[in-house]
């Protein structure tokens, strides 16, 4: 857990506003780090550049100025090595559940179509859907679509994982079972994990180390030290989160004065 | 089971109401023939072959013409998909022609064409391309990028995407275009077959034409009925099981 897995250095991003055609700073000279194994989220109100970011990072959307290296190879476009996993439901619904996996294994060199279905079998099996693989995606719960999407992203075995707001539109119960099973698969499989999120009790429940971003701006860079695994009703996470709170405020406070 | 014989029911008492309005003379012959003398003149004219042969010739240029549409309309859709200004010009004239009835076309494609198989393909082609045409540049606007943005972050590139993502996600509503672009094919093609006479080849159309002329009610309710029952048939048995298929 020491090598930089990941590196941003001044990277800035602005586009036009589609509202009204001014330009919007989306980030502003974005600077830091991140280990190989470590499971990052990028916290912040809605707006605050964070979807962004993760974006730049998987190289969909191009920066204005600024580098980003991934293992010291630069980042220009995207590639498997760095896999998003979307907010919303990006699976494919004229595939199966299996079919969904094994379509990122297609860009995997030499690999048979037998390989590719038992790799996909065997990620379906970590993500904890064995008996779904024929399943039809509109046949599956919300929770069951995420887990298939984290198959999806984690079966080319790319070394960061991306997740933008994943457990966003899932119901408390739901999301409570896949936080567990998170961060069982992020220990098995020992991944760079970075997840968008505005959810301070998310971010203090399963990340390692949390970004504060506010408009467009890295605004604080904590790491949380709680041991793993944890659950929502750990008392150290109630007031880590408040914490998390507390800070985003005053540096927001701070920032507006400035 | 029981709704399917019901219709039964009320189909035999529709055609049975119909066969005692003519019996008793109530309507003129000449207006509205007995269903008894339509299913004469079905019989008779498939037994001495002119209906067959006449289905045969129209479902042939049904087929060419229509296939020709399908080609058009999808090609000129991409491009509408592909170009501002190709959308901005093209796109404009394709939504007013689809509104063009397809019977509008068929004086142009006498004067261009002649009495020939061409006006007929002319006909059926502008009357079935425009439809496809939009459904097809509709079709590919509406896949959601997310598809596309979740394809590339994979290592899908290009014509890759294209033929994994972008065309099955389209394909429900390419299939309706397609099926749009049959409907309206089959329509102009009677409005063809009516307005452009071809004396050695007849088709249903000119059979129906011919039934008017020669006050033949009989022969022209007839092959209204072949006509109502090939789109009829084609509609249940093509199209409706590719849907199913798909969804």
């Amino acid at each position: 857990m020491s090598s930089p897995c990941l590196t941003l250095e001044n990277v800035s991003k602005t586009y036009m506003s589609n509202r009204d055609g001014r330009l919007v700073t989306a980030l502003a000279d974005v600077t830091f780090s991140v280990n190989a194994g470590e499971y990052l989220c990028l916290l912040g109100r809605s707006g605050c550049g964070k979807s962004t970011l993760l974006s730049v990072i998987s190289g969909l959307t191009e920066l204005d100025a600024g580098t980003i290296r991934n293992n010291g190879e630069l980042v220009c476009g995207p590639n498997r090595h760095r896999m998003l996993m979307f907010q919303q439901d990006a699976l494919f619904p004229w595939l199966d559940v299996l079919g969904n996996v094994m379509y990122g294994l297609q860009f995997v060199e030499r690999m048979s179509r037998d390989e590719m279905q038992k790799k996909a079998e065997a990620y379906l099996d970590l993500v904890g859907l064995s008996n779904v693989h024929h399943f039809h995606i509109n046949q599956l719960s919300g929770g069951m679509r995420q887990r298939v999407a984290l198959a999806r992203a984690l079966a080319p075995d790319p070394n960061i994982l991306l997740m933008d707001e994943p457990f966003s539109a899932l119901d408390a119960m739901t999301r409570e079972q896949l936080y567990a099973d998170m961060q069982r698969i992020w220990k098995e499989t020992q991944k760079t994990v970075i997840m968008v999120t505005h959810n301070a009790r998310e971010a203090a429940c399963l990340g390692t180390r949390i970004i504060l971003m506010s408009a467009g701006r890295v605004i604080d860079d904590q790491p949380i030290s709680l041991p793993h695994p944890r659950t929502m009703n750990d008392t150290g996470i109630g007031q880590t989160a408040s914490l998390i709170s507390q800070r985003l405020q005053q540096k927001e406070n701070v920032e507006s004065i400035q | 089971m029981k709704t399917r014989l019901l219709a039964i029911f009320i189909f035999a008492i529709f055609i049975g109401c119909w066969q005692v309005v003519c019996a008793l003379k109530w309507v003129s012959p000449i207006l509205l023939p007995s269903p008894f003398d339509v299913g004469k003149y079905l019989i008779s004219s498939m037994l001495d072959g002119v209906l067959l042969s006449a289905l045969g010739v129209t479902l042939s240029r049904l087929a060419i013409g229509y296939v020709m549409g399908l080609i058009f309309g999808i090609s000129i859709g991409l491009l509408l998909y592909h170009s501002f200004l190709a959308r901005s010009t093209l796109g404009v004239v394709a939504l007013g022609l689809q509104t063009l009835p397809s019977v509008c076309w068929a004086p142009l494609a006498l004067l261009w064409f002649g009495q020939s198989e061409n006006a007929m393909y002319f006909v059926v082609i502008m009357g079935s391309m425009w439809a496809i045409t939009l459904s097809t540049k509709e079709a590919i606007t509406s896949v959601p990028p997310i598809y596309v943005q979740a394809a590339r972050v994979m290592g899908s590139r290009g014509f890759h995407a294209w033929r994994t993502v972008v065309f099955p996600a389209a394909l429900p509503q390419l299939a309706n275009g397609a099926r749009m672009g049959w409907a309206f094919a089959w329509r102009s093609l009677m409005a063809a077959e009516i307005y452009v006479t071809i004396i050695s080849r007849f088709g249903v159309g000119q059979l129906l034409h011919f039934g008017r002329e020669l006050h033949a009610m009989d022969q022209a309710v007839g092959v209204m009925v072949v006509i109502v029952l090939v789109g009829f048939l084609s509609e249940k048995f093509i199209f409706t099981r590719c849907k199913l298929k798909h969804t």
